[in-house]
């Protein structure tokens, strides 16, 4: 039991003067952390020397070497047993987010790789099967199965007006995949692609050209967000979307220009997003938690300036000068600050 | 307010209706009461129907008069020799009718100020009968060796002659002030106020109402738009046309010889000095109002902040001053018409800001943006936002097209790296087997056409192919998109053509092939990466960072920029500073770019450079390495600083990456 009080990773929860809501704090550097699993048995974290690192119970071995500078970023799903992992050189020196890194699929708890190709923006979909990535300069998405990276396909975009244009992507099952693309005029789309005829549908097509959409899905159903490229002024809206119709009656609709940014597997029954609202004569964001039913949404966090949210392996984080919050909405008792038994090995 | 109100032509005639057939006065100082007895009136008073009666009829009953007058007037001839000047010479009351009838209200509320300026007003070409400006006109005066005072014609200049002997001599000192030679250090020489309030607005106009100087600013505004219709009627008139085009040549030459000694501003002043003489609006608005447009209009703003925009809108490069008035309205109006403006031709990120949200920001925005760059075609922003900041301490003004874009940052970036590390200042080269030597050599190259830079990939290709290839010395090679490319086409037969077969081509990605005389040229390769870092990541490293280049080459003092009043301190107090640095994009513009990942950041160099009133005072004006030059953003200062903030976090030396910089 010694040893278990010395634990490498432990969550900690302290509080910050900018807000109430306490911050992620863990024993090793939160900033060198790129994975941390919910039940605290596997951190994926990368040294300064380009290292990607997995430490579990009372160890601690390598799982991708690279040179000095290498940053590494990681998406996975709380039920997946696949980690996909952007290997991504020369961040310090190609100041540019279409920077492409090479992605690699990582058992969780293993130390052995596969690689699956080169691009950004990698997602897991169908609870952690399927991987999607995008490769901007040939704007391509290509999709792989986890389980067999030999088994994919690819969703040519047409996205040529914004250099800087990454579609959201969600599969609703293996045959089907609904994204975001961009036309020539650069009003953005809903597409259902289907696999088995390799043919696309327009679902849903934006007014103009100032709303960015994105899709989220929850385990029950997928939603459609619009939201404004430009803080000044706008509206943003929120549908549940029918596979084969699109989008229906909006669940959400606000004047205000929020950011959005949904995630909506996390609780059953919400959509957590960055809401805007007016303070004076500006506009101010805080992560709000949309009740589907009721339509209601309710501030999760109190700094005025949150725009991003992110969920980790089932746990909501809220960025925010550099630092990660965890909302007071969630059940702080699940959040384990022990490793359990030591395992028997790797 | 002394300005009189004279809304239109008709609503004038119905003013002057008791002067047009009572024959009063109008003019209290020119006139006498009238030689010409009532009944000579075409229309009977007695019949005229109170101002119900046709307007137009009465314009052309007193049209038909000055007629009248006219013809009988030119019979008689006067000048200086054949009258008696020691008594009265009078303006024809009949003239004067007509000049109040045919001027404009602005023009005519300057000659009510005083009898010197309606002279300095008819001498500056400014007051106008129903022929237009007059040249000769009809007089009451008395001949020498005569008693009663009689009809005559006179030229201008000799009637102003004998007048300004007489009274007004003044004018004739300031007549010179504004003649070629002291055209330049007379306009210099005035204080052109930018009102901040109505009140300061309207108290500035009414000084200058009264500035015996306005009537002959007021001509040099009269021959700049002269100047410019004469330079439309010549391109419709007739080549045969000899003296009608001689005629309007010397009109435009008078407008481009002033056009040469004056500031758009001091022009654009002047012209609403003289426009807003009978509405002070006219004069105000564009000061007083909160979008750029028509302070750029007006000359309070340089047009530099729109021209290259004015060039698209228009079609026309470079834009006159009267493009860039339309091309002004259009944005006005337009608001939508910015979002999409150049992003084909100029790819950056998309949609780009509204017209209003760029109003706000370029009234605020200090950065010198005399050139155009491509973002989207250049995939380092350390290159971006290095030239941005050269070409502001630099004041570059550069004309670039859209296959330039790219090349000139990174030309330029290229140059001033290798002066500083001549060994590895620049990373790209391209590899061939050299035929005389049998070794593979390098080259250094910046991707993208240059005319004459060695560095520039046309010509490091071109000196490859001449040595090795076989390819003639006065021959080129020209960059090609692998759409335009038809092999099959006469043109393409012959020549070295280096085809981008990307749809985007940047500095690190892009395939090529090179062809000569239809044959593709094998064995180039293309080596490095455009790795640049923008401030230190390691202690030992000193130089080969943007931060080390600019120091060196542009002399600049940088200090850390920490919370908002520094900022704004930086910003509105120190002249040309400017604040650079680099966060991440999630942060910095999160209505484009998500967070997915614990620990993600893009880092995104941006420059600011204006703080935004408009809100609660804590907004700024951004420019992101990614952005289009002429789009900046309006962003809360939280943002910027979360950005740095969580950058901070992930850069390998923890180093706050915010500086402000001023030379």
């Amino acid at each position: 039991m010694a040893l278990r009080t010395s634990l490498i990773f432990a969550i900690l929860l302290s509080a910050s003067a900018w807000s109430k809501l306490p911050i992620l704090a863990t024993k090793q550097d939160i900033t060198n952390i790129r994975y941390l699993t919910r039940d605290g048995k596997y951190t994926y974290y990368q040294r300064r020397s380009g290292d990607l690192l997995l430490g579990t119970n009372f160890n601690v071995s390598e799982v991708l070497k690279a040179e000095m500078g290498t940053h590494y970023t990681i998406s996975s799903h709380p039920e997946s047993e696949w980690m996909v992992i952007n290997q991504i050189k020369h961040m310090h020196r190609s100041y540019d987010p279409r920077l492409v890194g090479t992605l690699f699929r990582n058992k969780k708890g293993q130390t052995s790789t596969t690689e699956l190709g080169v691009g950004t923006n990698s997602e897991v979909h169908l609870l952690g099967s399927w991987t999607s990535f995008y490769e901007p300069y040939t704007r391509l998405i290509v999709f792989k199965n986890l389980d067999n990276p030999q088994i994919g396909f690819n969703i040519q975009t047409a996205a040529k007006l914004n250099p800087y244009f990454f579609p959201t992507v969600t599969m609703l099952d293996e045959q089907t995949v609904l994204y975001i693309d961009m036309n020539e005029k650069g009003e953005s789309a809903l597409i259902r692609f289907n696999r088995i005829d390799g043919k696309s549908k327009v679902l849903f097509k934006n007014e103009g050209v100032s709303r960015r959409l994105e899709i989220c899905q929850s385990k029950s159903a997928t939603y459609l967000g619009a939201f404004p490229y430009q803080q000044a002024d706008g509206a943003a809206e929120i549908w549940e979307i029918d596979k084969e119709k699109g989008p229906s009656k909006p669940i959400y609709s606000s004047n205000m220009p929020d950011i959005g940014h949904m995630i909506c597997d996390h609780t059953q029954g919400k959509i957590y997003f960055s809401k805007a609202f007016k303070q004076g004569k500006a506009y101010r964001h805080d992560i709000y938690a949309l009740d589907i039913k009721s339509g209601e949404s309710e501030s999760i966090s109190d700094f005025r300036y949150a725009t991003q949210i992110i969920d980790m392996d089932g746990l909501l984080l809220i960025p925010f000068q550099g630092k990660y919050y965890v909302p007071l909405e969630q059940k702080q008792a699940e959040v384990k600050d022990n490793l359990g038994p030591k395992e028997e090995q790797l | 307010m002394w300005q009189v109100f004279w809304p239109s032509r008709y609503f004038k005639a119905l003013l002057l209706l008791p002067c047009l057939f009572a024959g009063g006065e109008v003019h209290s100082q020119l006139l006498e009461p009238t030689t010409f007895p009532r009944q000579e009136v075409a229309i009977a008073p007695d019949k005229i129907p109170g101002v119900l009666f046709p307007l137009e009829q009465l314009v052309t009953a007193q049209s038909a008069k000055l007629n009248s007058i006219n013809a009988k007037a030119i019979n008689n001839q006067a000048s200086l020799s054949n009258l008696d000047t020691s008594k009265e010479v009078l303006l024809e009351s009949t003239f004067v009718q007509s000049l109040l009838v045919h001027s404009q209200p602005a023009y005519l509320a300057l000659s009510r100020q005083a009898e010197c300026s309606f002279y300095a007003a008819l001498e500056n070409n400014l007051l106008r009968s129903q022929e237009g400006v007059p040249t000769s006109f009809p007089i009451m005066a008395t001949a020498k060796d005569k008693k009663d005072p009689e009809l005559f014609s006179i030229e201008r200049n000799s009637f102003l002659n004998i007048v300004y002997k007489k009274q007004c001599a003044s004018n004739r000192d300031l007549g010179g002030l504004f003649n070629q030679e002291n055209l330049a250090k007379t306009i210099n020489g005035f204080t052109f106020a930018v009102p901040k309030s109505e009140l300061e607005c309207n108290n500035i106009l009414t000084e200058w109402a009264s500035n015996a100087y306005l009537p002959y600013l007021c001509g040099i505004h009269e021959k700049i738009e002269e100047g410019n219709r004469a330079e439309l009627q010549l391109s419709a008139t007739n080549a045969s046309d000899l003296l009608t085009r001689r005629r309007l040549g010397l009109r435009v030459r008078q407008r481009d010889q002033i056009i040469s000694t004056s500031t758009l501003f001091q022009r654009n002043y002047i012209g609403a000095l003289c426009q807003g003489l009978d509405d002070s609006s006219k004069f105000c608005a564009p000061f007083l109002t909160n979008e750029i447009w028509p302070k750029i209009v007006a000359g309070e703003k340089p047009s530099w902040l729109i021209d290259r925009r004015c060039e698209q809108i228009i079609g026309n490069s470079p834009v006159t001053g009267k493009d860039l008035v339309t091309c002004a309205a259009k944005l006005k109006k337009q608001p939508d018409l910015c979002v999409s403006l150049g992003a084909k031709e100029y790819p950056a990120l998309f949609p780009r800001p509204n017209c209003k949200e760029l109003s706000d920001a370029l009234l605020v925005e200090k950065l010198i943006t005399r050139f155009r760059d491509c973002p989207g075609n250049l995939d380092n922003g350390t290159i971006t936002n290095g030239y941005r900041l050269w070409a502001h301490f630099l004041a570059k003004d550069e004309k670039v097209s859209p296959v330039e874009c790219a090349q000139a940052p990174a030309l330029a970036f290229a140059t001033e790296s290798l002066k500083v590390d001549p060994k590895e200042g620049w990373p790209l080269g391209i590899c061939y087997q050299n035929r005389a030597t049998e070794k593979k050599e390098c080259r250094s190259y910046v991707p993208g056409p240059h005319a004459s830079s060695p560095l520039s990939e046309n010509l490091v290709i071109k000196k490859i192919l001449v040595d090795n290839y076989g390819m003639g010395t006065d021959s080129e090679c020209k960059i090609i998109r692998a759409d335009e490319y038809n092999p099959s086409l006469l043109e393409y037969k012959n020549g070295c053509y280096i085809v981008y077969r990307d749809n985007i081509c940047t500095l690190t990605h892009c395939r090529r092939l090179i062809v000569l005389n239809q044959k593709t040229i094998e064995g180039l390769e293309f080596i490095g990466q455009a790795l640049f870092s923008y401030f230190p990541d390691s202690i030992a490293q000193t130089k080969s960072t943007l931060q080390s280049l600019l120091r060196e080459t542009l002399k600049i003092e940088s200090r850390e920029i920490r919370n908002l009043t520094e900022l704004t301190f930086y910003i509105k107090k120190l002249k040309n500073a400017v604040v650079h640095g680099v966060g991440c994009a999630e942060e910095l513009l999160p209505s484009f770019f998500k967070r997915n990942y614990l620990n993600q950041c893009s880092p995104l160099p941006f420059i600011l450079d204006g703080i935004s009133d408009r809100n609660n005072g804590d907004d700024v004006v951004l420019r992101t390495a990614i952005d289009d030059i002429h789009a900046p953003r309006i962003v809360p200062w939280n943002f910027v600083f979360n950005s740095v903030s969580a950058f901070q976090e992930q850069h390998l030396l923890k180093t706050w990456t915010l500086y402000g910089i001023k030379n």
